[in-house]
């Protein structure tokens, strides 16, 4: 596996991050992966898994303090450019992978 | 756990991060409550604390904010050990018989030397909990001439001030700058509830400031408090307060009775305040007594000469023993001869732990030299395991693993095995040793202070660390010189010499600590044996003794105490079983010694 290419965690969560546009922390996103994979993901491996891909140049962050609750703080991230062509990059070799398949796969016993 | 987690976000993550991943995990907490209810939600809680841990140790990210270059390599050797630690987990898993046996070997070992250690710890290492103990001096009146008497010897070096002597040095002192005297009392508490016999004590109303301790509740003595008549105030114990009165905050100001007369409740000690009377333990045969269930304040008549003010003063600053001494000479001594008259100045600590030193010391020498005894079977057993390694080492060299690789990822499985072990023992040491030792040991100074605390704890992991360290050098150092040829696999009679001897050298070491051990344990056993065999001119068994306190003020006069008494033991030999009864006032071996005052008119007659 070469240094840029991605995990299964953090495949998903850029996707999630993409859907979430703006409101992705490590509570929202756990959650958006929880519901569309109706599997449990440990909240570390989310927020770690998100510095990770901002040390990669895939996410951009910002800090901000809840001002409704003294003491709450969250830390949000968005795609940067090279994200969301690393999303429609992995999309397309997805989508090619699965070509003409899909039929053939429900099919199969 | 939850302030280790943050410790451990802090170093790796930078206190931002740390701040930020702590709050939205409390924001998740808070979602899962609300979801799935407060028990799942502790449970998930407990286990992300853990993964959390785990992960932040063995992370490969960044901390964030970016940090420059610099750090970068030490992070890329961080996140290498933490390969190391993951790869080591993994071959331990692999070999889980291996494992067990390492582990339990070194956890009976590290058990063993934490629970020596926590003793050592509570009775000698912890400071005695007063403000500045080290200030503190004890002052004991010494009769050089009682030396060799045959029943006052015991006490030729411990005899107290008298009131007269104490008042004087209080009032004149230029080396201490607090002085203090407190002295024992048998008191009885007569209501509310069954009367009960108390070890009581009087204090000067300077003890408390000068040992810095504040009253949990109330106040304690003020002066113009003590004196021959005094006030009837008390101060209660904290064990006192909670197991007669139920811990009642408003316990202030009520009323209580002891020896039949009602006493005040002014105030309520803190939980943690101990102070022993060495005249009581001299006197009474409970090494551990002299615990005071509750104070009243100092009652002294000005003809009373009993020694029996123990005087406790802190030192003035810059003020030395020697000042001290000559000071006592001065004020106390008066016309004396040092023969008829000395001092012996002591710390409380040492006034307490006293003869138990070198035993508790010899206790923990034999400890670590179990678990060095632990370290050199488990250095074994680990190099009977690195043969079986060979090939892995081979492989590992072949693919360019260099040897201080390889020796560090050995290390670090039994490092890793010396902290499973340490767990473990830190379990048998809490769950098993520490309450059974309280328990069955002979009674200790200071045995309450004993218990798991962060000193202890240290102590622990690092005995875990550190035997792992020391069996983990072994198999390290054979990848060097001929163990090297040992590690790659090629054999031949090198090898099997270079093991051989390393084995040899630590079976030899194994035996002569062994022989050690059981020398000293048969030497021990033996005097104990001896001690058991002394015949003390009675015939002590099936005898029963019960200590009854009459006080004064519930007795019309010394006949009617005769009857009392007599009363008393014809009702105890009325009890079924009971063969004979009787009474006595002092029983045998306390060495119990009784005064009693005479005044003598006229001129002094000097020193006894």
């Amino acid at each position: 596996m070469t240094r840029s290419a991605l995990g299964d965690l953090e495949h998903q969560v850029l996707i999630a991050a993409f859907r979430l546009k703006g409101e992705a922390y490590s509570v929202s996103v756990v959650l958006e992966i929880e519901e569309r994979t109706s599997r449990e993901v440990a909240q570390s491996a989310v927020f770690i898994a998100m510095r990770r891909l901002e040390e990669k140049g895939l996410l951009d962050s910002r800090l901000e303090d809840q001002l409704e609750e003294k003491g709450r703080v969250r830390r949000y991230f968005e795609l940067t450019p090279a994200g969301l062509e690393k999303l429609r990059e992995m999309r397309r070799a997805l989508v090619n992978l699965w070509d003409g398949f899909t039929q053939e796969l429900d099919e199969a016993r | 756990m939850n302030r280790l987690l943050g410790w451990i976000l802090r170093r790796r993550l930078g206190n931002t991060e740390a701040r930020v991943f702590q709050s939205e995990m409390e924001e998740f907490y808070r979602h899962k409550v609300e979801t799935d209810g407060t028990a799942a939600a502790d449970r998930w809680r407990r286990q992300e604390t853990l993964r959390a841990a785990f992960r932040a140790l063995t992370m490969h990210t960044r901390k964030h904010p970016k940090p420059s270059p610099r750090p970068k390599r030490r992070l890329r050797e961080i996140s290498s050990i933490g390969k190391d630690i993951r790869f080591g987990l993994r071959t331990l898993k692999k070999r889980p018989l291996f494992t067990t046996l390492v582990v339990a070997t070194l956890g009976l070992g590290i058990g063993a030397s934490t629970i020596v250690f926590s003793l050592v710890d509570g009775v000698l290492l912890e400071d005695m909990p007063y403000e500045e103990p080290g200030e503190l001096v004890n002052i004991w009146q010494t009769y050089p001439h009682w030396r060799n008497h045959e029943v006052l010897n015991e006490a030729w070096d411990k005899l107290g001030l008298t009131w007269n002597e104490f008042h004087t040095l209080r009032e004149n002192t230029q080396v201490f700058s607090h002085v203090a005297a407190h002295k024992n009392r048998m008191m009885v508490l007569t209501s509310p509830g069954t009367p009960e016999r108390l070890q009581a004590a009087e204090a000067s109303p300077g003890l408390f400031p000068m040992l810095g301790v504040r009253p949990l509740l109330g106040r304690v003595f003020l002066p113009g408090e003590e004196g021959p008549g005094t006030a009837r105030l008390t101060v209660l114990s904290h064990s006192l307060w909670t197991s007669r009165f139920g811990s009642d905050p408003d316990i202030v100001g009520k009323a209580i009775d002891l020896n039949q007369e009602p006493f005040e409740v002014i105030g309520v000690l803190p939980a943690g305040f101990r102070l022993r009377s060495t005249l009581f333990r001299l006197f009474n045969s409970t090494l551990d007594g002299g615990h005071r269930a509750l104070w009243v304040p100092l009652r002294f008549d000005r003809v009373d000469g009993s020694h029996d003010n123990e005087t406790v003063g802190r030192l003035a600053q810059g003020a030395t023993l020697e000042q001290v001494r000559a000071e006592l000479d001065a004020l106390v001594r008066g016309d004396r001869t040092a023969d008829q008259l000395g001092f012996r100045l002591t710390h409380p600590k040492e006034e307490i732990i006293g003869g138990h030193r070198s035993s508790l010391r010899l206790l923990l020498a034999a400890a670590a030299m179990l678990l060095v005894i632990a370290c050199a079977n488990i250095a074994a057993l680990l190099m009977s395991e690195a043969v079986g390694r060979t090939r892995e080492m081979a492989t590992r060299m072949a693919l360019g693993a260099g040897r201080f690789r390889i020796a560090r990822q050995l290390l670090t499985e039994s490092v890793l095995l010396g902290m499973l072990g340490s767990a473990l023992g830190i379990a048998l040491a809490v769950v098993v040793g520490i309450p059974s030792l309280l328990s069955l040991a002979p009674p200790l100074p200071r045995l309450e202070e004993v218990g798991m605390n962060h000193g202890v704890l240290l102590f622990s992991v690092l005995a875990g660390v550190g035997a792992g360290v020391m069996y983990g050098l072994v198999p390290a150092l054979m990848l060097h010189g001929d163990g090297l040829r040992l590690a790659q696999g090629l054999g031949g009679r090198g090898n099997a010499g270079g093991r051989g001897r390393y084995q040899r050298g630590l079976i030899g070491a194994e035996l002569a600590l062994t022989m050690v051990l059981l020398v000293t344990g048969g030497l021990l056993f033996r005097s104990l044996l001896n001690l058991a065999r002394v015949d003390p001119g009675f015939d002590g068994s099936s005898v029963a003794t019960i200590r009854v306190h009459l006080p004064a003020s519930a007795l019309r006069d010394s006949e009617n105490r005769r009857e009392v008494l007599m009363q008393v033991v014809e009702r105890i030999q009325a009890i079924p079983g009971v063969e004979r009864a009787g009474a006595v006032n002092g029983l045998p071996f306390p060495g119990i010694v009784s005064g009693t005052s005479i005044r003598i008119e006229g001129p002094s007659p000097g020193p006894m």
